[in-house]
């Protein structure tokens, strides 16, 4: 075990110092002169301020300097400071991090609640309605982006349903359980996609596993329709579900972004958004290598938990 | 894949066939048709035509304003106007034309050079391969729209900017499978029998190697349009895609949203026709891949 964790980690640092390149570079795509942006058309470049913003960026140093001075800070858990605010990067983001991780899990939990079920029921019926009809709702799940999903579920619950709360207030510090209510619509919302993957990748794997022997096995020694189904099939089925979760858990992350905007969640994305807006580059920067550093880690963790989940992969590795 | 033909290796020495060779795999014998193919390539030939004919469908400008803001859906304005009274139908229309050709460039662009860079790298093998396959990994590492966000924020949301952008972003989809079909379709005898004859490397690679690959891509090709599709209404959506006063389906949703009580039909007609045509793409790559899988 400690042997194939190794190798995976191994296998993860050239990505990881890939995307701290990848991320470093973004503040140098900007076109024009970065100080020109920041300071305003007023600034001449050769003034003293001008200069300050230079050095106060270390941009008066040659570029392999630079990523260094900034990947070195980033590991000690310094990002150096947001250039509209002044104050350190780091905080903003470890605030605004809780509030994007609680709606991707609890939507990962939505998507495996409603794919699961989906996927055992739609691969047993396969061909008849109750495949095509999940089938077709999962078509729907994947053509349609969380972010129309969540203007239109606010529209018609605040049309149908009035009482519902769509929005409201999260602050995990002062009130976990109503700011838990409040995520559990934009967690719907975002699972929707995730679940169809899983729908899809646990039919896929359920029809084949359907197929096997041991399930007519299981079935002639007298055990149960559900308890062959659950136990035999999908016991066995679930590597390529495992999979599947790896697959979404990028696509969760990256639209949380979106769907905290629809819903005003304080979240990481919000955070980068603003960011953005604000062309705070230093802080899109570390958001971007943060939320990147975790998505590669969850997919290491789906890998160590393949050697779990699987003793075939034990007896290789 | 497609199996080893006996005229497989007999097309390059003829012109005349050659100039036909992509269209092959739309071949009646080969094309298999089916019901999700049809509908699909119905759904999505009707988008495009209704994009590309948007400004003679309507009497209004897209950007004209009326004086009629926030007016329902009546039989001057079908789908009603938004906040400024600009026709709401007229907008979804011409925000198709710049929504497709967003992600049928950026598309275009990720199958020219992922096809390229897979062919390459599974051809050669070796070193090239692996640090081509790692620099894939790196950019894949990236949760899409998140890279996204950060380009095309960092470059500036234009058009061009856009279609760069997410081609980057798409490109080691179609590499990995150009390469994975590669390395199948290299020890085939035809490859060996081309390279017996003395074809030269790249020739080998562009009129042997690719024709044979091409069935897998163009699925991920009609696939990769809709996230494409996605990608770009949700960038539009946070005011990333293509800048007002142009009309974008995701700039019109955000629009929408704060004057959501009074004007309903200003969220979702934009989403709707969004919808309608990713399911398109998406029903013609499911039917594709059922129709040129050889196993099916």
């Amino acid at each position: 075990m400690l042997r194939y964790a190794a190798t995976r980690i191994v296998f993860a640092v050239p990505v990881l110092v890939g995307v701290s390149l990848m991320s470093f570079a973004i503040i140098h795509l900007i076109p024009g002169d970065i100080v020109s942006v920041l300071a305003g058309p007023t600034v001449a470049l050769d003034s003293e301020a001008a200069q300050n913003i230079r050095r106060a960026l270390h941009l008066d140093q040659p570029l392999p300097v630079q990523y260094g001075i900034w990947l070195s800070g980033a590991l000690h858990g310094d990002f150096g400071n947001s250039l509209v605010m002044g104050l350190p990067v780091g905080p903003q983001i470890a605030s605004h991090l809780p509030v994007t991780l609680l709606l991707t899990a609890l939507s990962l939990v939505f998507a495996l609640l409603i794919g699961l079920p989906g996927g055992v029921v739609a691969a047993t019926t396969r061909g008849r309605w109750p495949d095509l009809a999940i089938r077709g709702v999962g078509l729907l799940g994947l053509s349609t982006p969380p972010f129309f999903v969540g203007v239109a579920a606010v529209l018609l619950l605040s049309i149908y349903w009035p009482s519902f709360k769509t929005l409201g207030v999260v602050d995990l510090h002062r009130d976990l359980v109503g700011s838990l209510q409040t995520l559990l619509l934009p967690a719907f919302v975002l699972s929707l996609a995730a679940a169809t993957t899983i729908m899809r990748y646990t039919r896929a794997a359920m029809l084949e596993v359907l197929a096997e022997p041991f399930m007519a096995t299981a079935r002639a020694k007298g055990a149960g329709r559900l308890r062959v189904l659950i136990r035999h099939g999908l016991r066995n089925a679930l590597l390529p579900v495992v999979t599947a979760v790896g697959v979404t858990a990028a696509h969760l992350v990256a639209g949380a972004v979106v769907v905290e905007q629809v819903f005003g969640l304080p979240g990481i994305g919000q955070l980068m958004l603003n960011a953005i807006y604000h062309r705070d580059y230093t802080q899109v920067q570390a958001t971007v290598l943060v939320v990147t550093t975790l998505v590669v880690l969850i997919n290491i963790v789906v890998d160590l938990s393949y050697y779990l989940l699987d003793p075939r992969i034990q007896q290789h590795g | 894949m497609v199996d080893a033909h006996p005229t497989m290796i007999e097309v390059p020495e003829r012109p005349e066939v050659q100039a036909a060779a992509p269209v092959r795999f739309f071949h009646r014998s080969r094309l298999r048709w089916n019901l999700p193919l049809a509908i699909g390539a119905a759904m999505v030939l009707l988008s495009l035509a209704l994009a590309l004919a948007a400004p003679w469908l309507t009497s209004h400008d897209p950007l004209e304003i009326a004086d009629a803001s926030l007016s329902p859906p009546s039989s001057e304005f079908l789908l009603g106007t938004d906040q400024l009274g600009r026709d709401v139908l007229t907008r979804i229309l011409h925000a198709a034309r710049s929504s497709l050709a967003v992600a049928c460039l950026s598309a275009a662009l990720a199958f020219v050079s992922g096809t390229l860079i897979g062919l390459v790298a599974g051809y050669s093998s070796g070193a090239i391969d692996a640090c081509l396959m790692r620099l894939l990994d790196i950019l894949q590492a990236f949760p899409a729209l998140l890279l996204a966000i950060a380009l095309v924020a960092a470059l500036g949301p234009n058009l061009p900017n856009l279609v760069l952008t997410m081609g980057l972003l798409f490109m080691p989809r179609f590499a990995r499978v150009a390469r994975a079909s590669t390395l199948s379709v290299r020890e085939r005898d035809y490859i060996t029998a081309a390279i017996g004859l003395g074809v030269s490397r790249a020739r080998t690679m562009l009129r042997h190697v690719l024709p044979n690959i091409a069935a897998p891509l163009i699925v991920e090709a009609s696939l990769t349009v809709t996230i494409a599709i996605l990608t770009e209404a949700s960038l539009s959506f946070l005011g990333l895609g293509v800048q007002p006063p142009d009309p974008t389906w995701g700039g019109m949703i955000a629009e929408s949203t704060s004057v959501m009580a009074l004007a309903p039909w200003l969220a979702l007609s934009p989403g709707f026709a969004m919808v309608f045509v990713v399911i398109g793409f998406t029903l013609m790559g499911d039917g594709l891949r059922d129709a040129l899988d050889p196993r099916g």
